[in-house]
């Protein structure tokens, strides 16, 4: 019985305070990546190139981020791992995860006054917790910062 | 080359959904699933185990224990150890020969000096009462009705059957489900729940099975509900227990139990009302105080 009711409220603090600093950190990434928009991060493996194009020093540029999930997605998601199926609730976390990671990347690509990032790559590691998880995603890519003529 | 950078569309990547009716209905699932394989295994451990032999049964107990009181911490040098013990294989005797207690059977009671208010039943047919709960015990009729009760479980070989079935649901949820983590926990609670429902019911059969030794025994019922209306009096101000509490108690409530034996009294035509029998000597003692 104390065990259900320690559950119980493990659960209602993880969807309380999860659902808080979620919807706190969507709102300050959507500034940011507004803020950042001007800045193109591309995936092509390619730089671009043309008579107007550089020249270009190039810099490895890269955006981190470590994100742990609530009680209440973790035990919600242990459940769903039971049958089978589209785990939701780490959608959203993972999603603020991959675009943190980007912003930071860029953040660091803006620090150095690049034009363009290509060869963007995301990689991602769990760190195991008992009980419990998080996850680090790192977003890198190849910055272009434009040469003095 | 153009490059553009566009902003992410919103709501592509994350599914939109409430949360807790989620949470909802997988813990019905888990819990309806948890549960199925509880009582499917433990009803398959239990049938396991009562098809072993009563003799294995006491082999078995031997081997683990060797001497039970001994292994139950039973304390023989107490006043009028003896006396006492003799006085409880007297009644038990009296309350067997009312029984329908197998051949191959062999029941042997023991007497526990100790303030505890229980008495049990175990393997290999060793049945254990103690001071606390005979001294308070106002007539032989209830003492009888509580002996016939455990002596029950070992005619219906619940000792072996909830060991059997308990062991063998927990080691199938534990394998299937883990020990740790979130299925682990809730597991860990469905054997509770579980095991407590399966023991609920085993004392139902018991109870039956004890009210019939007793009319035989004394020709009517009276005083047989004695020590339910007891344990209702320890429990509490007479509230009626919560929802949940009904449901993780591993005992019938009390007053489901005396009303349980009047209705099979009623059933079977058996006089409620009757001369109770004074308690033996050597199992009378000083009054003590109501806790």
């Amino acid at each position: 019985m104390f065990n259900l009711v320690v559950i119980c409220i493990l659960l209602l603090v993880g969807l309380v305070f999860g659902k808080m600093a979620e919807k706190k950190h969507l709102k300050s990434i959507i500034k940011r990546e507004n803020q950042l928009n001007a800045l193109p991060a591309i995936a092509s493996r390619y730089p671009p190139s043309g008579d107007n194009v550089g020249p270009y020093r190039q810099l490895l540029v890269t955006g981190n981020v470590v994100i742990a999930s609530d009680y209440f997605k973790t035990f919600l998601s242990g459940l769903i791992n039971i049958f089978g199926g589209r785990v939701t609730p780490f959608e959203s976390l993972l999603d603020r995860a991959r675009r943190e990671a980007m912003l930071r990347m860029k953040a660091s690509a803006d620090a150095v006054n690049a034009e363009f990032v290509f060869n963007v790559k995301y990689q991602t590691a769990t760190i195991q917790q008992k009980g419990s998880g998080a996850i680090e995603v790192l977003a890198y890519g190849t910055a272009l910062i434009p040469e003095r003529r | 080359m153009e490059y553009e950078n566009r902003q992410p569309t919103e709501g592509i990547n994350v599914t939109h959904e409430n949360p807790v009716k989620k949470l909802l209905v997988y813990t019905v699932a888990t819990v309806i699933l948890l549960m199925t394989v509880f009582f499917v295994f433990s009803f398959l451990g239990g049938w396991a185990a009562r098809s072993i032999s009563f003799s294995t049964e006491v082999k078995i107990m031997e081997s683990v224990g060797g001497d039970v009181e001994k292994m139950m911490g039973v304390d023989s040098s107490g006043p009028d150890f003896l006396e006492r013990k003799a006085a409880l294989n007297d009644l038990a005797v009296r309350v067997m020969a009312n029984m329908d207690i197998p051949d191959s059977m062999h029941i042997t009671v023991h007497y526990v000096d100790d303030d505890v208010f229980n008495a049990f039943a175990t393997l290999g047919g060793h049945v254990f009462f103690y001071r606390g709960l005979i001294e308070q015990m106002p007539h032989e009729n209830a003492l009888a009705m509580v002996m016939a009760h455990e002596i029950a479980h070992e005619i219906h070989r619940d000792p072996i059957s909830g060991l059997g079935g308990g062991l063998t649901a927990k080691i199938i949820l534990s394998a299937a489900f883990g020990t740790s983590g979130i299925a682990g926990d809730l597991s860990a609670i469905t054997s509770a729940v579980g095991g407590a429902n399966f023991t609920r019911r085993m004392e139902t059969r018991a109870d039956h099975t004890a009210i019939t030794a007793v009319n035989r025994l004394y020709g009517h019922v009276a005083g047989a509900d004695a020590l339910f209306k007891l344990l209702d009096k320890k429990a509490g101000d007479g509230d009626e227990p919560g929802w949940a509490e009904a449901f993780l108690r591993t005992h019938p409530l009390n007053r489901k139990r005396v009303q349980a034996i009047h209705e099979t009294a009623k059933e079977n035509g058996w006089e409620t009302t009757g001369d109770t029998i004074e308690l033996p000597e050597a199992l009378k003692f000083e009054p003590v105080a109501a806790d």
